[in-house]
């Protein structure tokens, strides 16, 4: 499925990965998740198994995590967890345990893990 | 410049593929070795790591594909199999075919595809170990040599890109990647400056980095990876512990006073939170006065630090190894030029003599000592240590046993003996061949041997020991030692011995080195075309050495090459016939006994001299090089040992002992028998080297002819 997004029966909105979510759609895909929090209390992305993503892809992640944390909404994703973003934020050196002063000080979701 | 990087890497890669295979070969006598595993390990990572920085993206991906695998064995996820060695090994020799595949031939992938498979078959749940920052509370480095250890550093960088970097088509993870392959990192992605979405332009580069790298390499190595981009970028290298430079305690800084030195904290604010008594990285969280990230990555640093001094201070002490790397061709000057100089001094040694100056002499004998210093100097930059061609043999024994089923193991000792690097490289196909066939013809096979009373395992062994101005070089099997008779009558049916002839054992081993002389039954693809020991003897001989036999039937063979230290400088023994001057290499003369015309009267034509009741054979170099002018009223016999027999060299004078520089001769030359080589003499005159192996070896056949 490509880039989109569409709204739950419980309002939440769902944004598709689509294939790449690199520095070619990285506009659109920012633009698609900042209009998402402004108009949902949840947004979730769904990735394509063989996403690819880039630097451009976990800044909006991440920036999306913190502007969702200062409005009190959700942020998350559903479905299978893609390997491209585990190895793009093991890569960059994104990955943390440490507690998020952005996300009301737990830890992250995107670059934490569950622990 | 990137031709001499790439040489340099050749070079390096094939030194590390040498302590691979000797590595691996060790290993699989001591499989649960952790040294031996990190060593291993270390190699095929050097290997690929300075093979992508170097363009090598071949032997990159595919070393890649082992390391991963050693990887598993150094964490204890894998053990060491035979299986797994076989292929680490042949994996060793498909890095070294695409290490020396030339320019633009198309690489043959199928050994190493089926090699992948191999290991892929051992390890079917192979993880790909994952890059990034681990737990800090679980940082293990890779262990290092002590070589390594000495030239280690610690590197803070931080690399703040230019915003737009990413628009400019520059991956800056490629360049985090480059600096992993420098050594040991522990990156950090600071990710406080990435702005809520409203304030976002999704292609600007809002990361910046923290990287603690532990490297040999140095801080040009650092900044080369950033070449491309260090006008639109802060940098920052900082070097934050040096192996033997800095505080050598096991620990590091406290976690404030490194947030301090990075500029991330005042000690003003330090000292205000330091009143409270907490732990300090959760004081400061807790008074928001630094983000978690960066509490972590400073810890992340201390933890790092802590780990490369506690390994440093495990590891013996020992002195830092200044070495350089020369070019070979470079010292093959140095030596021509030392040569040359050698020449010019007995030229001035000549010329002061006969001009009887004592201050001229003086002089000239000060010259001789210091160019005689810089000879043994120049001469001995090029030994090498001989051991450095031992595992190559280790491998051969391991793979021929294999491939014929018997069980053979290497046994070694006196590698560290040093030769002429050149002497080195010429010994290897005489070595080869002599063990291979120590392994197909000497060790039996292991139910023969357990028949025998024998242990079903037999052993070659191959060592090196200085002898005087030679190297001795044995190799010894306890195989089934050669058949005295069986060689004889092969000898005599080829005309080699007569039948009736009284000959000692050794000359009747000596057989074995006559061209085309084999007693086995049958060919096999390792030996027993009577090719591969006159292949021995020839090399031997280029190299101005001799070989002995030794066997006992049922016992083994031993086989004993003496080799000269060096080929290009040798002391010799110049003499003259005529107005000619010869030179006789002077590690096999013996000694030098008059011949006067009532001697050689009374010899009536067979040229047998008498020398304290004793026989010798004699060769009048008159008549061999045509010298036609008359001879003096007392000649010379120069007595030499060749192979083990005394054999007499008749010449008009003896000059004295002489330096000889190893001149070898054109092309037009090759073909001239006893003659090995030339010399330039003081007074700019040339003297032939004589070879008096092949000299006697011509005469012999000339008279056999005769009769």
């Amino acid at each position: 499925m490509p880039l989109n997004s569409s709204v739950r029966e419980n309002g939440s909105i769902v944004i598709t990965s689509g294939d790449r979510l690199t520095i070619e759609n990285a506009s659109d895909f920012s633009r698609i998740v900042s209009e998402s929090l402004h108009s949902s209390s949840s947004v979730l992305i769904e990735f394509d198994s063989s996403v690819e993503i880039d630097i451009t892809g976990v800044q909006i992640l991440c920036s999306a995590c913190k502007s969702a944390a200062n409005s009190g909404k959700i942020f998350s994703y559903q479905g299978v967890r893609p390997k491209a973003l585990d190895d793009v934020i093991a890569n960059s050196g994104a990955e943390r345990h440490a507690f998020c002063k952005h996300n009301n000080d737990s830890t992250c979701i995107w670059f934490g893990g569950s622990n | 410049m990137m031709e001499e990087a790439v040489a340099t890497y050749r070079d390096e890669a094939s030194e590390l593929l040498t302590e691979l295979e000797t590595s691996l070969l060790e290993l699989e006598e001591t499989p649960d070795d952790s040294d031996l595993i990190n060593r291993v390990f270390r190699a095929m990572h050097t290997i690929k790591g300075s093979g992508a920085m170097f363009g090598f993206d071949e032997i990159a991906s595919f070393t890649h594909e082992v390391e991963t695998v050693f990887d598993m064995v150094r964490n204890g996820r894998m053990t060491v199999t035979k299986r797994l060695l076989d292929l680490t090994l042949k994996s060793r020799d498909h890095i070294s075919y695409l290490l020396n595949i030339p320019e633009g031939e198309e690489v043959d992938r199928s050994d190493g595809d089926a090699i992948i498979a191999g290991l892929r078959q051992l390890v079917p749940q192979v993880e790909l170990p994952q890059k990034g920052s681990p737990d800090v509370s679980a940082i293990n480095l890779p262990k290092v040599s002590e070589e390594e250890l000495a030239n280690e550093s610690t590197w803070r960088i931080r690399f703040r890109p230019v915003t737009n970097i990413l628009m400019c088509g520059t991956n800056p993870i490629s360049l985090i990647n480059e600096l992993r392959d420098l050594g040991t990192a522990h990156v950090v992605a600071q990710l406080d400056d990435v702005p809520e979405l409203d304030k976002l332009v999704a292609e600007n580069c809002y990361i910046y980095w923290d990287v603690i790298l532990t490297t040999t390499r140095g801080e040009d190595a650092i900044k080369d990876v950033f070449i491309f981009v260090e006008d639109d970028c802060e940098l920052k290298i900082e070097l934050i512990d040096k192996s033997g430079l800095i505080d050598k305690e096991q620990g590091y800084k406290k976690l404030g006073d490194i947030l301090v030195e990075r500029g991330d904290l005042s000690p003003i604010e330090m000292q205000k939170v330091l009143m409270l008594q907490k732990r300090f990285g959760e004081l400061l969280i807790e008074q928001g006065i630094v983000s978690p990230e960066k509490v972590q990555s400073a810890l992340l640093e201390q933890q790092h630090v802590k780990s490369v001094r506690k390994e440093r201070s495990e590891t013996p002490p020992t002195e830092s190894a200044a070495s350089i790397r020369v070019p070979a061709e470079r010292l093959d000057q140095l030596i021509n030029l030392v040569g040359e100089m050698v020449t010019v001094q007995a030229h001035l040694t000549q010329v002061s003599l006969a001009g009887g100056d004592p201050t001229f002499i003086s002089i000239s004998e000060e010259v001789e000592r210091l160019t005689n210093e810089l000879r043994d100097t120049a001469l001995n930059i090029r030994m090498l240590p001989i051991g450095s061609t031992f595992s190559k043999f280790k491998r051969l024994v391991r793979d021929l046993s294999s491939e014929l089923g018997k069980e053979i193991e290497m046994e070694t000792f006196g590698a560290e003996t040093e030769l002429d690097k050149t002497v080195i490289e010429k010994l290897n196909d005489p070595l080869v061949h002599i063990i291979r066939n120590s392994i197909d013809h000497g060790i039996e096979m292991p139910a023969v041997r357990t028949a025998a009373g024998k242990s079903s395992r037999g052993t070659v062994y191959l060592g090196a020991e200085h002898s005087g101005d030679s190297v001795l070089v044995t190799i010894r099997d306890d195989g089934a030692g050669l058949d005295r008779d069986r060689i004889r009558a092969k000898a005599v049916e080829r005309g080699l011995l007569s039948a009736s002839a009284e000959v000692s054992d050794k000359e009747i081993y000596s057989q074995i080195f006559a061209p085309g002389f084999s007693t086995a039954d049958k060919v096999t693809s390792v030996s027993g075309r009577g090719v591969g020991m006159d292949v021995v003897k020839r090399g031997i001989d280029g190299l101005r050495g001799s070989i002995e036999v030794e066997s006992t039937r049922g016992t083994g063979t031993t086989i004993t090459l003496k080799i000269p230290l060096t080929l290009a400088i040798i002391d010799s023994l110049l003499v003259k016939i005529g107005k000619d001057h010869f030179v006789l290499p002077l590690a096999s003369v013996e000694e030098c006994v008059e011949l006067t015309k009532e001697d050689v009267a009374n010899s009536h034509g067979r040229n047998l001299a008498n020398v304290r009741g004793v026989i010798i054979p004699y060769i009048p170099l008159r008549q061999q090089f045509d010298i036609n002018d008359n001879p003096p009223e007392i000649e010379q016999i120069v007595i030499a040992n060749i192979h083990g027999s005394k054999v007499g060299f008749v010449v008009d004078h003896v000059v004295g002992e002489h330096q000889t520089v190893i001149k070898s001769l054109g092309k037009m030359y090759h073909d001239v028998k006893g003659v090995s080589g030339a010399t330039i003499l003081g007074d700019g005159t040339v003297a032939l080297i004589l070879d008096m192996g092949v000299l006697l070896q011509t005469v012999e056949q000339s008279e056999k002819e005769i009769l």
